[in-house]
């Protein structure tokens, strides 16, 4: 579980937006929803251990009944997936997805797991790709294969669907709830757009309330 | 109850958020503090150990009083009016020469093709050594040289090379002219890195709306804003000038030298309480480039003052002939700069395998590979130096800037304030010192602790040189590098030093082996650093290839000159053959 409590994020000593107080159940997803430079991207980057030092934080981020704050970004194990895919340019797909998957895993599980995770997709025989041969939505489906793969406690998506165009967008939301259910990860997805939210409960950042 | 209040305790803190460094990023924090010290320590001693003898203080020749004579015996020295006269001119006239050079091709062909191909072509323009662009440049226009036998006899009339000369001229018009093609590169590296920080494109689009010509634009807007971010790098080549002795001796007169040839000759005299007059000589010539540099700081304010009132004036006039002018002034410029340069190259290679070429004939009668032979017999051992140390200073220098840039990055991060690079200045004292007004000092202080002529301290004393222009030109990159690809790394692999390691320096492969190249190219350049700290026991290419560049025979010279250029040549070519192997399968890692 994820739960944030009485967070709020001061730039200059002034609060963004009303305390936040929310909790997200293991596997299940939450939208976020606010205008743009409401603080949405920076409420992201404060629970996923990134903010800039110009903000400072009140309140708590406590995951698994734990707080995260005293943590490094790296140590947290909060996937964050952004609205550009950000694959790593000099790596092709197998060696993207290889580089999230735990250590601890012997070389043949790693190989299953990341054949598993392009079957889940669609994307079978992309294993040797060249990224910079891919579509946009197919960069999209592997950027967040990867950052499950890495087996987070709990992923937020920055505005994952903002960049791909409508047909693909619908088709991919649905896709990416469909894989978070079925991995059961806890998620936290911020949107100025009300149709990214699919059937997930929204939370209004200006208001402070759950809609 | 106690849970309670730790969940008050936690609700109603107020923290600090900047992203938690680890143990890595902790242990970086030391390399900033190090690397100065490593560049900035040798320069502060040297100047103490070049001082004290100046004032007659040095005790290890017997003279152990302080006393003013070393001054009265510069001031008799025949020929220091002339000497001085010599370095003004060619260092004043090749920084002023090589930054309006750079303005008008600027102005005049941004955005042309052979602008594009000018640019592309500068960090191999860069890597050239010095004295082997020397050599090639004096080949090529000497009497004797390539350029009089191509017009020769057919147009010239002459059968024989003519006694004028352009090279070695007792007024130094030749030294001007090479150092001017040497700094040209460097000035327009620097002003497209900095050209790089304003909005060239915008700012000529909002001049276009507001009446105003492309080159009209150049001059009153942007030069401006350009010229400021232009006063390090130029006070780097006004330094650079009035020190310099491998290219005076290449390309200058002889009688009298350029200043620093003939401090050299100070330092190297048989009669060892020269080393007095020297010191003096040294101390001087810092003095002299302190006040050029606060007269171009002035000269610079003026200008800027100047054109400003210009500016206000609202003059849209377009006159096309002066456009034109500068059109062809920077077409016919960046031309005839990689033509010299290419056409110094393939001189020296054809000098290196001729057996006999007789003026006025453009191809040798004859050739052979004797010359190749003799050079690698006597250039096997400084080659393996000149290698060594090259390979360790680049070596070192690079990593020293990455974890000093790696930290930079870190604190921006994580810090509210501006983190902006503080110490920037700092990189550019070693450039902006007169090597000479060092390095007997630094000689002097290694001598007392038994470390001259040792590998380690000619390594150590190349990275003074070395480091800054990895600095210079890794930190665009690095700064610039998207660090949302760090934060994902970091993210998924839970390891900062992973994360690093296979992600951010395996995408800035290409810069980081770029700069790994110039910096190998910067080390097999120094002439100076080499003689003095090397005590002769370490010979590098450079130094041999000075030291028979003024009276050898013109073969052996091409040869040791081909040497010299191709070791950097080599290092480049393997920067770009690595990242190029190694990405193949990868488009978006190749060069568009």
């Amino acid at each position: 579980m994820l739960e944030l409590k009485q967070l709020t994020l001061l730039l200059h000593n002034e609060p963004m937006f009303p305390a936040v107080n929310l909790s997200v159940p293991t596997g299940q997803l939450i939208s976020i929803m606010g205008p743009s430079g409401s603080g949405k991207s920076t409420l992201l980057s404060a629970i996923a251990g990134n903010l800039s030092a110009i903000f400072s934080l009140q309140g708590d981020i406590l995951l698994d009944d734990e707080s995260v704050l005293g943590k490094r970004a790296a140590q947290r194990r909060i996937g964050l997936l952004y609205q550009d895919d950000l694959l790593f340019p000099h790596m092709n797909v197998e060696q993207n997805l290889a580089f999230a998957v735990p250590a601890t895993t012997t070389g043949r599980q790693r190989a299953q797991r990341i054949v598993r995770a392009l079957e889940y997709a669609g994307l079978e025989g992309f294993l040797k790709r060249d990224i910079a041969t891919l579509s946009g939505g197919q960069r999209a489906r592997i950027s967040l294969l990867r950052t499950l793969l890495a087996e987070p406690r709990a992923v937020l998506l920055d505005e994952p669907f903002s960049k791909l165009d409508k047909a693909l967008r619908e088709q991919f939301r649905d896709w990416v709830f469909d894989e978070l259910q079925r991995c059961e990860t806890t998620a936290i997805l911020v949107s100025h757009d009300i149709s990214d939210c699919g059937d997930s409960r929204v939370y209004d950042l200006k208001k402070g309330a759950l809609l | 109850m106690a849970k309670a209040l730790r969940t008050v305790s936690q609700v109603t803190r107020s923290t600090d958020t900047a992203p938690i460094e680890g143990p890595l990023r902790t242990a970086l924090q030391f390399f900033p503090g190090l690397t100065a010290t490593l560049f900035i320590l040798p320069v502060l001693l040297g100047l103490l150990g070049t001082w004290l003898p100046a004032f007659g203080y040095l005790p290890s020749i017997g003279a152990d009083s302080f006393s003013l004579q070393p001054w009265r015996n510069l001031l008799d020295n025949p020929g220091i009016g002339k000497a001085l006269g010599i370095s003004l001119l060619s260092s004043w006239g090749a920084m002023l020469l090589s930054l309006l050079i750079s303005c008008v091709l600027l102005a005049g062909c941004w955005q042309s093709q052979l602008l594009r191909w000018l640019q592309r072509s500068l960090p191999l323009l860069l890597a050239v050594p010095h004295a082997a662009f020397a050599i090639g440049v004096v080949a090529l226009l000497a009497p004797g040289g390539w350029l009089l036998r191509l017009l020769s006899p057919w147009a010239t009339g002459l059968a024989a090379p003519p006694f004028f000369s352009l090279m070695n001229d007792p007024n130094g018009f030749g030294l001007l002219l090479v150092l001017t093609l040497k700094e040209l590169p460097f000035v327009l590296f620097m002003s497209f890195i900095a050209l790089g920080q304003l909005q060239v494109e915008r700012t000529l689009y909002v001049c276009r709306s507001l009446g105003y010509a492309d080159t009209s634009s150049w001059w009153r807007v942007l030069m401006p804003q350009l010229l400021p971010r232009l006063r390090l790098p130029l006070y780097a080549v006004l330094a650079y000038g009035l020190s310099v002795v491998d290219i005076a001796l290449i390309a200058g007169p002889n009688t009298p030298p350029a200043f620093a040839v003939m401090l050299d000759r100070m330092f190297n005299h048989p009669d060892i309480t020269t080393r007095l007059t020297g010191s003096a000589a040294a101390t001087f010539l810092l003095l002299l480039t302190v006040g050029s540099l606060l007269l171009w700081f002035f000269v610079e304010r003026l200008y800027l003052y100047w054109m400003s009132r210009r500016a206000s004036k609202g003059h849209r006039r377009d006159n096309r002939f002066v456009r034109s002018l500068q059109v062809g002034a920077g077409q016919v410029t960046a031309v005839t700069l990689l033509i010299i340069t290419a056409g110094a190259f393939v001189l020296l290679l054809l000098w290196s395998v001729s057996f006999r070429w007789s003026f006025p004939d453009a191809l040798p009668d004859s050739y052979s590979l004797r010359f190749w032979q003799r050079g690698w017999q006597q250039l096997s051992l400084p080659i393996w130096y000149t290698l060594a140390t090259g390979i360790a200073s680049a070596l070192i220098g690079l990593l020293l800037v990455v974890a000093c840039l790696e930290h930079e990055v870190t604190r921006r991060r994580c810090s509210a304030r501006n983190t902006g690079p503080r110490l920037f200045w700092l990189i550019y004292i070693p450039l902006i010192t007169p090597q000479i007004a060092f390095l007997f000092g630094v000689q002097t202080v290694l001598l007392q602790v038994n470390a001259w002529g040792n590998l380690w301290s000619l390594v150590w004393i190349h990275l003074v040189f070395v480091i800054p222009y990895l600095f210079l030109s890794l930190s665009g990159p690095y700064r610039n590098f998207d660090d949302r690809y760090l934060q994902q790394a970091e993210i998924l692999c839970g390891s900062e030093w992973r994360a690093l390691w296979r992600v951010k320096w395996p995408m800035l492969l290409r810069p980081l082996l770029a700069v790994t190249a110039l910096g190998f190219a910067v080390s097999v350049s120094q002439y100076l650093a080499t003689l003095y700290i090397g005590a002769g026991r370490l010979p590098s290419v450079t130094t041999e290839t000075v030291a028979i560049a003024t009276g050898g025979d013109r073969r052996l010279i091409a040869v040791f000159a081909l040497f010299q250029w191709l070791l950097p040549l080599i290092m480049y070519s393997l920067a770009l053959l690595i990242p190029w192997y190694i990405f193949r399968h990868r488009k978006a890692m190749q060069l568009s």
